[in-house]
């Protein structure tokens, strides 16, 4: 009787760390909402002082080039899609193919930065600035952390595959890089509503 | 909420990650045009509506958080429906 009882509690406990493992750290999962937290943020003071000065708020999006924020729109879900496969084929074991993935998702992320920076001089050539008005500023401030974002991203996903490489992340042990890739995916979300509020919301 | 998306699609979904990209592609897409074909309150429902489906096909098959425990998934979930749910009041009212 006591083995059976046992036996349950052990099979619990093994399942229980099986679930938590597969879906990432709960240090990771702090970091991730902490994140959106401050991304919350913005996006509430967007919507605040959008109220104190809406005609520069309706204005705003049709001054700014939408093709470079479809663009990184369409690149950045692409990337969220490539990690996703990354994780999946290294559960299945193609270790070499989850390489790849995670190679074309940072290639992703670097194109990103590229038009980032060319939408950042063809604003500049418009003579448009932070200090154009409010609208601008908060633009700039959004999107530019958001950069950022990317930037640790892309560092954290060339981590991650450096451990794919090094042999320390394996078909049956690899929760660093699901946490890496889980923030990968938060960096995605946050342009998923950043997109629509900036370039396309008048 | 968490039945948004029919029974029959979300198997096909899970299975196929190349699905789910495709879609959300065609959703991206469908947003930049509705900005410009649309205007008003139709224009600001249907793209918040949008990255709210976008939000959830992300969290639930690209980070496979379907399946994850509740104190992840919810609190994800909930700020694509809170979000959305603002910018429409606020767009429109």
């Amino acid at each position: 009787m006591q083995q059976a009882i046992n036996t349950t509690w052990d099979s619990r406990q093994q399942s229980s760390s099986l679930e938590s493992t597969r879906h990432g750290s709960i240090a990771v999962w702090v970091l991730i909402f902490a994140e959106l937290t401050e991304f919350a943020f913005f996006f509430i003071a967007f919507i605040v002082v959008r109220n104190f000065y809406p005609e520069e708020f309706a204005a705003g999006p049709a001054q700014l080039n939408t093709t470079a924020g479809l663009s990184n729109a369409l690149i950045l879900i692409s990337s969220s899609f490539f990690v996703a496969m990354s994780l999946a084929t290294l559960r299945r074991g193609k270790i070499r193919q989850s390489q790849y993935w995670l190679i074309t998702a940072i290639g992703a992320g670097l194109l990103y930065c590229g038009v980032k920076y060319w939408e950042y001089q063809w604003n500049a050539a418009q003579g448009l600035s932070v200090q154009s008005n409010y609208f601008f500023t908060l633009y700039y401030y959004l999107t530019f952390n958001h950069l950022l974002h990317v930037l640790v991203g892309i560092v954290i996903l060339s981590t991650s595959l450096l451990t794919l490489r090094l042999g320390w992340a394996t078909p049956a042990s690899h929760q660093g890089m699901e946490g890496c890739i889980n923030y990968w995916h938060m960096v995605d979300l946050a342009w998923i509503i950043l997109f629509p509020l900036l370039y396309l919301l008048n | 909420m968490d039945h948004s998306i029919p029974a029959t699609l979300s198997t096909q979904l899970s299975r196929n990650p190349g699905l789910v990209w495709l879609f959300l592609l065609l959703l991206i897409g469908a947003n930049a045009a509705l900005s410009v074909w649309l205007s008003g309150a139709m224009q600001i429902a249907l793209i918040c509506l949008s990255f709210l489906f976008k939000g959830q096909l992300v969290i639930d098959y690209l980070m496979g958080l379907k399946t994850a425990p509740e104190w992840i998934r919810w609190p994800m979930l909930l700020y694509f429906y809170f979000f959305s749910a603002i910018l429409i009041v606020i767009y429109i009212l």
